[in-house]
């Protein structure tokens, strides 16, 4: 379901990704790993259409995102859910509303906003903190809720990149068990992290990056680095 | 976009304003002055406008006969004077009408009266007189110097030309113009400037909020609404608390002000004409000014 054919992304002279080119296939459970600055969130941003490749496509069913129009982002970003290490929940609103919120933006209709967002609140296993504020919440909390948010649109793929940088191994963990779950639901998942444990417990499909270069690409692979 | 979304927009709009309460208040008030000023410059333009058209019927050309000159010579002048560009009538008044005028016009000062009573008809010192209309306003200098020139000058003792009181309102109606343009010139790019920051301001305090509306895929627009709402809340607003000013202003002084202006006609629903001239000019004024902010702040510092 999404291809990088031969693609290359540079700032300025440092080179993020030099030649990629990876198939990732539908309902797969794929971690990235590297090191800090290997081009893992490179990869990530190529996909949602958050930067333009220098060369090469990327193709997310048969849609080019290195060519996609600007108008059409928006709507490429409802088909792929996005989590990131600092969460970016909004301080001022509670969980529910973090989670509406992103059906509101897309003018979703209010009462199937009331319908959906419980359901999704449940399935992060966070029904009893709807009405808590961001502050109220411990750090795993947060990241479920920002889960959520990304699951409202059922997207087609997840991508999370170091959900569980700022966590402890327990609430890593957890959220780890959430991403193979959503996955077994059949969305694809890309967690892109360094958290090596985690990644030789799940014994998923492991692609190494190492210098903007994948160098190794295994089923039910390891962290080696 | 339907209905839910254009309300969620809205909402989002006010939720801009209230949160800078400040500095909504501050971006407000100065278009406010902005558009008091274009309501007072409406306003006098339009009251000198008048002013003008009001006195225009009585200006003219008096010129007064020496005692000697004949009828036959006043005929002649007359036909003379009738051939000319500009003229369009001429009145001839002679000595026992301007007496009788000078009468009736008088009727309340007992010593004139007493005075002018004095003259027997054959002595009536009031000589006889041409009341010159011209077309145009412009006309008048060039007749008054015909008059002075040689081939005239003998006939007349005096010629009075008020038109001069004409030029000076209009040089009054220039300078408002002049001066109105380049106040308004210098607010508008004040408010400009003013708007543009709160509304910067406002997209600096919503970065967080921007940030992960674009990432859950809300369109360009549906971003971008929220900060020209603002913006339009401001215009509309200052539009209000001025046209509730120039409302009680204008109807509270218009007495005063038609009595100066000498306006007779400064009627309700002339005050009204110009009031809804004034709130339509404000509120179109203050809307476009409110959306060019919003797009230069968007342009600028939205990043979407």
């Amino acid at each position: 379901m999404i291809k990088f054919d031969e693609v290359t992304k540079t700032y300025g002279k440092v080179i993020a990704l030099k030649n990629v080119s990876l198939e990732i296939h539908k309902d797969e459970f794929l971690s990235l790993v590297g090191q800090s600055g290997a081009g893992k969130s490179t990869l990530i941003s190529l996909i949602i259409g958050e930067e333009r490749p220098d060369s090469g496509r990327i193709l997310i069913d048969d849609i080019d995102v290195a060519r996609i129009r600007r108008t059409d982002i928006p709507f490429l970003r409802r088909k792929i859910g996005v989590v990131f290490q600092d969460i970016k929940l909004l301080r001022n609103r509670t969980a529910y509303e973090n989670v509406a919120f992103a059906m509101e933006v897309s003018g979703e209709k209010n009462n199937s906003i009331r319908k959906e967002v419980p359901k999704i609140l449940e399935m992060v296993g966070l029904e009893d903190k709807a009405k808590a504020f961001p502050h109220e919440m411990s750090g795993g909390e947060k990241q479920r809720i920002a889960i959520a948010r990304a699951l409202v649109h059922k997207p087609v793929l997840l991508l999370a990149d170091e959900p569980t940088g700022n966590l402890d191994s327990i609430n890593a963990w957890d959220i780890i068990q959430l991403l193979l779950k959503i996955n077994k639901n059949g969305t694809t998942v890309i967690l892109a992290t360094h958290a090596k444990d985690l990644v030789n417990s799940v014994k998923k499909r492991v692609v190494t990056i190492e210098k903007g270069e994948i160098v190794l690409d295994q089923q039910k692979g390891k962290y080696v680095l | 976009m339907n209905l839910v979304t254009v309300n969620r927009l809205i909402r989002n709009g006010v939720t801009n304003f209230v949160r800078n309460i400040w500095l909504s208040i501050a971006a407000t008030s100065i278009m406010a002055i902005t558009l008091f000023i274009i309501s007072t410059i409406i306003v006098l333009y339009t009251l000198t406008t008048l002013s003008i058209d009001n006195i225009k019927d009585k200006v003219g050309i008096s010129a007064y006969f020496n005692n000697q000159v004949t009828d036959l010579e006043i005929q002649n002048v007359k036909q003379e004077l009738e051939a000319m560009a500009g003229v369009k009538q001429i009145e001839f008044i002679p000595k026992t009408v301007a007496k009788e005028k000078f009468i009736a016009t008088h009727k309340d000062e007992p010593l004139l009266l007493e005075t002018i009573n004095e003259f027997r008809d054959s002595e009536n010192p009031l000589p006889n007189s041409f009341a010159i209309k011209a077309y145009d306003l412009t006309d008048y200098s060039g007749i008054t110097s015909t008059l002075k020139s040689e081939r005239f000058a003998s006939y007349f003792q005096k010629i009075r030309d008020n038109s001069k009181v004409i030029d000076r309102l209009f040089k009054i109606t220039d300078a408002i113009k002049k001066l109105g343009l380049f106040l308004v010139a210098i607010f508008i790019v004040v408010t400009v400037m003013v708007m543009f920051n709160t509304i910067r301001l406002t997209i600096y305090n919503r970065r967080d909020e921007v940030e992960i509306m674009r990432l859950v895929g809300a369109t360009n627009w549906y971003i971008r609404w929220p900060f020209i709402i603002e913006a339009l809340l401001y215009a509309l607003l200052a539009s209000l608390v001025v046209g509730i000013v120039v409302f009680a202003l204008l109807f509270l002084l218009s007495n005063k002000v038609g009595a100066f202006l000498s306006l007779q006609d400064l009627g309700g629903t002339l005050l009204e004409a110009l009031f809804w001239k004034i709130l339509s000019v404000n509120v179109l004024s203050s809307v476009m000014l409110g959306i060019i902010a919003s797009l230069f702040a968007i342009r600028r510092y939205l990043r979407i």
